[in-house]
């Protein structure tokens, strides 16, 4: 078990809590909150991929530079996975309920 | 070999640690030990190419993982997560293996599960394949079941929570992944019904569908 935290400056705010994914082996839930700055704590079972979830996570922001609070339950996902979880959690913040 | 279907999460053995063909040279402390106990790979997503089935090696701690590759030609045997259910295999372990929550609440639903086409992977395929002590049960962290169940039928929402209720009485959590040849969802995020999509993952990569049963039919979603 790791723990993990990360600190961006990124710039658009988000308006609303989402939470995306699951708790499964491969896979990983995000929950994002309105915050006025952007923290990343991620718990995972799977230590030592410190780089590989930097890398994961600079690619994203590079893209779209949500601010907000992102907590990451990690269980084993690949980078694919990671990414595509929180392409979802940016989605699930621009769907109407 | 050739005839036999292979899909993610069948576990396949092999005769000689040089079957294993992965891109770290030497291999890692863990993985030699690994063989050492035990000559078998669990096979990953992704597609075969040149008669090369992408594999994972597996250890005891949970970042101890190796992706390789299986010659066609070198693989002996293959279990599909079926396999272990229609044996009961957990009951040739010692009993105190049987005796671990994981492998009691398998025992337990086995019933629940009655008509659906299903099996094991993880810790306890692993386990109970080898006999390579996998499964844990430790203040830490406990071993999931980590249930296949091929998408024979649409489950309603509803259906999808009602079954998952049933599957989670017993301690353990259960994580069922509803399967169709390499593509595969989980049954958990398809029942919470929180967002328009569900992650599908697929031989290439994940992706995001409304749908994921229609994306299996190959309709667009």
């Amino acid at each position: 078990m790791e723990k993990l935290h990360f600190t961006y400056q990124n710039t658009k705010t988000i308006e609303k809590f989402v939470h995306v994914g699951v708790v499964a082996s491969g896979d990983l839930e995000v929950l994002l909150y309105p915050a006025d700055e952007t923290t990343v704590d991620i718990v995972t079972g799977s230590d030592g991929f410190k780089e590989v979830w930097k890398n994961v996570l600079n690619r994203f922001f590079d893209r779209y530079s949500l601010k907000g609070k992102f907590i990451i339950h990690d269980f084993g996902a690949t980078p694919g996975v990671v990414n595509l979880r929180l392409t979802q959690a940016m989605e699930a913040l621009n769907d109407e309920e | 070999m050739e005839q036999i279907k292979i899909w993610p999460h069948d576990l396949l053995t092999f005769a000689n640690d040089q079957d294993l063909i992965s891109e770290e040279n030497p291999l890692p402390e863990w993985a030699k030990d690994s063989l050492s106990k035990a000559k078998i790979g669990v096979v990953r997503r992704g597609n075969i190419k040149d008669g090369l089935i992408p594999v994972g090696l597996r250890g005891y701690e949970r970042n101890q993982r190796l992706a390789g590759f299986l010659k066609f030609s070198n693989v002996k045997k293959v279990y599909h997560p079926s396999y272990f259910i229609k044996n009961r295999s957990w009951q040739n372990l010692p009993l105190d293996r049987q005796k671990l929550p994981a492998f009691q609440a398998l025992e337990k639903i086995v019933p629940i599960l009655e008509g659906y086409d299903w099996g094991i992977s993880g810790s306890l395929a692993y386990e109970m394949a080898t006999g390579v002590k996998m499964v844990k049960h430790t203040s830490e962290h406990s071993s999931d079941l980590d249930l296949i169940m091929l998408a024979t039928r649409k489950l309603s929402h509803s259906e999808a929570n009602e079954l998952l209720e049933k599957l989670n009485k017993f301690g353990t959590h259960a994580d069922l992944q509803v399967v169709n040849g390499e593509k595969g969802f989980s049954l958990e995020e398809y029942a919470q019904n929180r967002d328009r999509q569900i992650l599908v993952k697929t031989a290439s990569g994940p992706i995001l569908s409304r749908d994921p049963w229609a994306f299996f039919k190959g309709k667009i979603e």
